[in-house]
């Protein structure tokens, strides 16, 4: 540490020497800016009424100091303070910035402090420090430099962590031949879970374009070759296993107060790998039974049960849960797990379930035997099982990725009016020490043809084949054939035809056709419309099931005056679905009609109207006012019936001071009668 | 002491040994970085010609239009623009001589200059005419010019030009009013000052060859305004809200934030990590109303730049594969998928621990991602082909044509399109996703780019990249309707809803 602060030191004083001894003024540019923003936000929900307020003060002092004409140095020190309710947070954080540019190189190195607030009181401090250093000579090789540091530590000592990453590449061009390599490696010391990752790669392309017979011919082609290794280390020095999580064939759900039998329904949404969508599960009860089927049995030692909420106290409440698991084929009788450790991380805003002794099974649920009743709505959006990957007395885990890949492009263009083109591609990686090999071959071919200035058409098919020890390969087929017209300006049209087949080895496993008819007309002058018509069939040859989709839509525009602008959208559709055994049938029907006035360019009024399925209306007025005033006011109902309306002000009083102002109220007008209601001010200053 | 703190202080010895060989180990990193930036810094000084000290510049863009309709067929030749300062003397604009036709005109707008001037107020115009024409009886008759040497001096509100600002002028033209006696062409010229419209109306323009954003009002079409940035603007951002407006300055490492409600630039982002940052997308918060996370792909450097905007600092370079360039954000599956067109891959950075996820191989240059639903439609430029992949399970679906050279692409969920800019062939194409097919592809400038789309008034908007043109399209009729002139190299362009 001692050594780092000298060289910091002396770094700093050399650069004040240079600044100080061309005797010149500090800087050329100053500026100062400060932002204020006061919110206070109120939520009713289920009775329970909630409110929470912010002051956010951001002040920052941006300057910036041409040294020479080549090299400049910029900086800016932002200083902020944030209230949240009673909890206050402050910091100073410093950017000091160094360019070096001129006709032979381009350089800079920085050096940045970052602080980031969560709602939770807790926050974030990054330091981040770059260098980057880049020179292309003409007639010579370029050359690249970067490299990057990160560190980053919070409060709660949740995370801690050092990152660095280390990038030099440098390419050459001869003729059309273009030669490149890049040697790239970041490293991430991992302190809170003791684990080093190590990830070095190499990476070679070769590529060449070129064009003959007076760019009627046109070549393109590249190969790449990669080495990539992946190393994690434990850095306690003890044996450690490494968390992995496990892949789920799907997700389950019940509220069920005996947990102890019964089967739960699937729940896709669970693990679709989003963790900030809503999956329509709440933590606002009890016996609420999250799980997961594995896609193979395995050993789980932890489940995290992600949420969202707006609530920032649910680190304090008291959640109780209980873990079983399912050993039979349909998940229906479940044993009892105990559960060493129950917590939440806020940082990234899940339940963390640890087993006490690791569990090996197919199904795994969590079910939470008290809630909280004072916590606002707190939504579930994903369930991971975490089992480990190695259990070796020694530290290091390591993955070795080599990939080749390379393609050619050739397309022909015999005549103005014909064109042809072929692309082929193809990719391999290999994976040790799994043994794992995927391949993957494309290839396409187009014709293109304009009959006449009214008419063109084009051809088409691409292929896709994907090959992999882990799976059985799959791949696709799609054939196109699409024929436009444009015979006059009041009317054009174009009709398409495709076949797209999906492949599982050499099987077809379905086949999908489809045909879409499009048509415009200028029936008068400020009546335009369009219409289309889609036929598709699938075939699951599979399943044996076959599904056909018909859909009209139209769009029509009415301009009576310049001012107006009225647009009307409509669209049906059906679909039927044979499984052999039965058949279902469903539809579907949209309509929206959009008005846009605006009686002079200041003042815009638009009325969005959703009439199918299901009514939804949003209304607005912008106007810009004299004395640099804008104001908005917008008003919109939900297909539940929720309304929201709101309204914003936004004032230059000066050059140098800026207001603004909004304010926005929902009410559900659901069975609770929940509402919301959000103010703003903001206040900017610069000089 | 017991066999627990033993292993307590062992465990912290451990750790002080650990620390000190991380310090050598940083140190012997540092130094040699350290020592090679000083003899940098000598190399810039030394044999270096410590230039004058810059004057400050801002610039000024004219353009000419006619606001009311007109029936005259009048021509006239600008021979030359200068400006005059308020307690100063005459500086020339332009000298290259522009052809006015005001039948031409009369539903563009023509830009007649864009040139740097020094910071300042300035308080005239004046224009020098030649060749004045007016079409009576099917025959050109000429016209007698202003006096004396056809120069028409126009007053208007003082114009103030600060350091690095852009401004731009408007000259409304009557046609109607400009003849009189028969003979004599006194053209009704009034100066307009920049005023632009309510932000609904509004679509963005970044001319990377002009460092300035071209303001387009969307019920006029034309440009109502321009606002100066830094070197070489590329990728525009807009907030959650539409109240901010982020632009990415490529040559600068720099992001300059404008309020669109007013137009003007309130602040900027220094950023130093990255080589050539190009492209740029942001995952909003949910808690900061017009702020969140933009990633910023460094073509250079094969990585992407977080930056907080709330913070105004960058949070972390995330590594991914070669030549990352197109990139798009996923607010609802808080992912972001970066093209990398090096090494023909797709990584997935998940935006809450801004760790790559997933890294898919595609075809050959993927340079731009389109998210459509629960499908992401990656755009490889070689293979003039689409890779369709799955978001869920991040696996490859199928891949379909893409026409020639597709370089970027927009979805619009109302006309179920997704519309292709085919940079190499100077194409627009029309592509439904459900059908995987292409319906048309219309002719749109040599070098279209970037897209945008206004749904309330069937139009598709289109950067030139080549000239200083935006093409407007009818997305339903799928022909060009106008063209837009605004400033060199306008490359990206997003529309406030």
């Amino acid at each position: 540490m001692r050594i780092i602060k000298r060289v910091g030191t002396i770094t700093g004083i050399t650069i004040l020497y240079l600044i100080g001894s061309l005797n010149r003024s500090f800087a050329d540019g100053l500026s100062l800016n400060g932002d204020v923003i006061y919110t206070m936000s109120e939520n009713e929900f289920a009775g329970k009424m909630t409110t929470k307020s912010t002051l956010s003060q951001v002040y920052s002092f941006v300057f910036n100091k041409k040294i020479t004409g080549t090299m400049g140095l910029s900086g800016d020190i932002r200083a902020s303070q944030n209230k949240v309710d009673s909890t206050e947070n402050s910091t100073i954080a410093p950017s000091l910035f160094l360019d070096m540019n001129n006709k032979y190189f381009n350089s800079n190195i920085g050096y940045q402090v970052n602080d980031r607030f969560l709602a939770t009181g807790n926050s974030i401090n990054t330091t981040s420090k770059n260098a980057i250093f880049s020179t292309a000579p003409a007639g010579f090789p370029s050359l690249r430099f970067n490299y990057n540091e990160l560190q980053s530590k919070d409060r709660f000592s949740l995370v801690n962590s050092r990152q660095s990453y280390m990038s030099a590449s440098t390419d050459y061009t001869i003729k059309r031949l273009n030669l490149l390599y890049n040697y790239s490696s970041s490293t991430l010391n991992d302190f809170v879970s003791q684990i080093k990752q190590e990830n070095p790669t190499h990476l070679g392309t070769v590529s060449y374009n070129n064009s003959f017979f007076d760019n009627r011919l046109n070549i393109s082609t590249n190969v790449g070759v990669t080495n990539s290794t992946s190393t994690s280390i434990s850095l306690s020095g003890v044996p450690q296993t490494f968390p992995d999580k496990k892949d789920a064939s799907n997700g389950l759900y019940a509220i069920d107060t005996l947990p102890g039998d019964g089967q739960l329904s699937d729940y896709p949404s669970l693990i679709d790998d989003n963790k900030s969508s809503d999956t329509g599960i709440d933590l606002n009860g009890s016996y609420r039974n999250i799980g997961l089927k594995l896609k193979n049995t395995d050993t789980i030692n932890t489940i995290y049960i992600y949420i969202d909420t707006l609530d920032s106290n649910i680190a304090n409440m008291n959640f109780g849960w209980n873990i079983y698991y399912s050993n039979d084929l349909s998940g229906l009788i479940w044993s009892f797990a105990t559960v060493s450790d129950s917590s939440y991380d806020e940082v990234n805003k899940r339940f963390k379930l640890v087993f006490s002794v690791p569990i090996n099974a197919l199904f795994f649920k969590a079910v939470n035997t008290t809630y909280d009743s004072s916590a606002q709505k707190i939504s579930v959006t994903e369930i991971e099982a975490i089992g480990s990957i190695s259990k070796k007395t020694s530290v290091t885990v390591e993955t070795i990725t080599d990939r080749q890949y390379g393609g050619m492009n050739l397309s022909l263009r015999p005549t103005e009016k014909t064109g042809i083109s072929y692309n082929i591609n193809y990719d391999e990686s290999k994976q040790s020490p799994i043994d794992r090999k995927d391949t993957n071959i494309n290839q396409g071919i187009v014709l293109s043809y304009a009959m006449s200035k009214y008419a063109s058409f084009f051809l088409n098919y691409q292929s896709q084949k994907t090959e992999s020890t882990s799976s059985k390969s799959i791949g696709s087929n799609n054939y196109t054939f699409s024929l436009s017209t444009n015979p006059m300006e009041t009317i054009n049209g174009s009709i398409a035809l495709g076949r797209f087949e999906s492949l599982s080895g050499d099987d077809k496993t379905s086949e999908t056709t489809s045909e879409n008819i499009n048509m415009f007309f200028r029936l008068y002058s400020g009546i335009d419309l369009g219409t289309g018509f889609t036929s598709s069939k699938t075939d699951d040859l599979i399943s044996g099931t076959k599904t056909a989709t018909n859909s009209v839509n139209g769009n029509l525009t009415l301009i009576p005056k310049n001012s107006i602008n009225i647009l009307i959208n409509g669209a049906f559709s059906s679909s039927t679905s044979d499984t052999g055994r039965e058949t279902s049938s469903s539809q579907s029907e949209a309509l929206t009609s959009t008005v846009n006035i605006t009686p002079s360019r200041f003042v815009n009024l638009s009325a969005n109207i959703q009439h199918l399925p299901e009514t939804k209306q949003n209304y607005s007025i912008n106007t810009r006012l004299p004395g640099s005033l804008q104001m908005n006011i917008n008003y919109n109902v939900s297909q539940t019936g929720a309304e929201t309306m709101g309204g914003s002000i936004y004032w230059n009083i000066s050059r140098y001071l800026y207001i603004s102002s909004s304010y926005t109220t929902t009410l559900t007008h659901n069975s609770t009668g929940d509402r919301s209601n959000l103010y703003s001010i903001a206040l900017l200053i610069r000089r | 002491m017991n066999r627990s703190q033993k292993l307590e202080v062992r465990s912290q010895k451990l750790e002080v040994r650990r620390q000190k060989s991380e310090v050598c180990l940083l140190s012997s990193v540092l130094c040699p970085l350290v020592f090679c930036f000083l003899l940098l810094i000598l190399i810039s000084c030394t044999g270096m010609k410590i230039e004058r000290e810059e004057v400050s510049e801002g610039t000024l863009v004219f353009y000419l239009y006619l606001p009311n309709s007109n029936q005259q067929d009048i021509n006239f030749t600008i021979e030359k623009i200068e400006i005059k300062q308020r307690d100063g003397g005459w500086i020339k604009l332009s000298e290259k001589p522009f052809v006015i036709r005001s039948l031409d005109i009369a539903k563009d707008q023509v830009l007649l200059t864009e040139s740097n001037i020094m910071e300042g107020e300035y308080d005239r115009v004046m224009i020098r005419i030649s060749n004045a024409s007016v079409r009576r009886n099917e025959k050109f008759h000429t016209l007698a010019l202003p006096q004396p040497n056809g120069e028409v001096e126009l007053k208007g509100d003082i114009i103030s030009i600060g350091s690095s600002e852009s401004r731009a002028i408007f000259l409304t033209w009557e046609p109607d009013k400009s003849v009189s006696n028969n003979y004599l062409f006194s053209p009704s010229i009034t100066i307009e000052s920049q005023r632009v419209s309510p932000k609904t109306l509004l679509l963005y323009v970044a001319n990377s060859g002009s460092n300035y954003v071209s303001v387009v009002d969307r019920f006029e079409n034309r440009v109502v305004g321009v606002i100066g940035v830094e070197k070489n603007p590329t990728s525009l951002v807009l907030s959650q809200e539409q109240e901010r407006l982020y632009v990415l300055n490529s040559r600068s490492n720099s992001i300059s934030i404008i309020d669109t409600s007013q137009d003007f630039v309130r602040d900027r982002i220094q950023f130093s990590s990255g080589i050539e940052p190009v492209e740029m997308a942001m995952i909003p918060y949910s808690d900061r109303r017009n702020h969140g996370k933009l990633y910023i792909t460094n073509r250079g450097s094969n990585d992407v730049t977080a930056i907080d905007t709330f913070m105004k600092s960058q949070i972390k370079s995330v590594r991914v594969g070669n030549a990352p360039l197109g990139v798009s954000a996923n607010p609802e599956r808080q992912e972001v998928y970066v093209a990398n067109s090096g090494s023909n891959s797709i990584s997935v950075i998940d935006s809450i621990t801004d760790e790559v996820k997933a890294t898919i191989n595609v075809d050959r240059t993927p340079v731009d991602v389109v998210v459509v639903r629960n499908n992401i439609y990656v755009l490889n430029a070689e293979s003039d082909s689409i890779t369709i992949i799955d978001t869920v399970t991040k696996t490859i679906k199928g891949r379909i044509q893409a026409g020639i050279n597709p370089r970027k692409g927009i979805y619009s969920e109302k006309y179920n399109r997704i519309y292709l800019s085919n940079y190499g062939v100077g194409q627009v194409s029309f592509l439904i996703p459900s059908s995987a097919v292409i319906t048309r592809s219309i002719n749109a400038g040599s070098k279209p780019i970037g897209l945008a789309i206004d749904e309330g008034r069937n139009h598709l908007y289109i950067t030139d990249y080549s000239s200083n043109r935006v093409i407007l399209i009818n997305p339903v009729s799928e022909v060009v309707e106008k063209i837009i002139i605004v400033g060199k190299k306008p490359y990206g362009i997003v529309s406030v809803k």
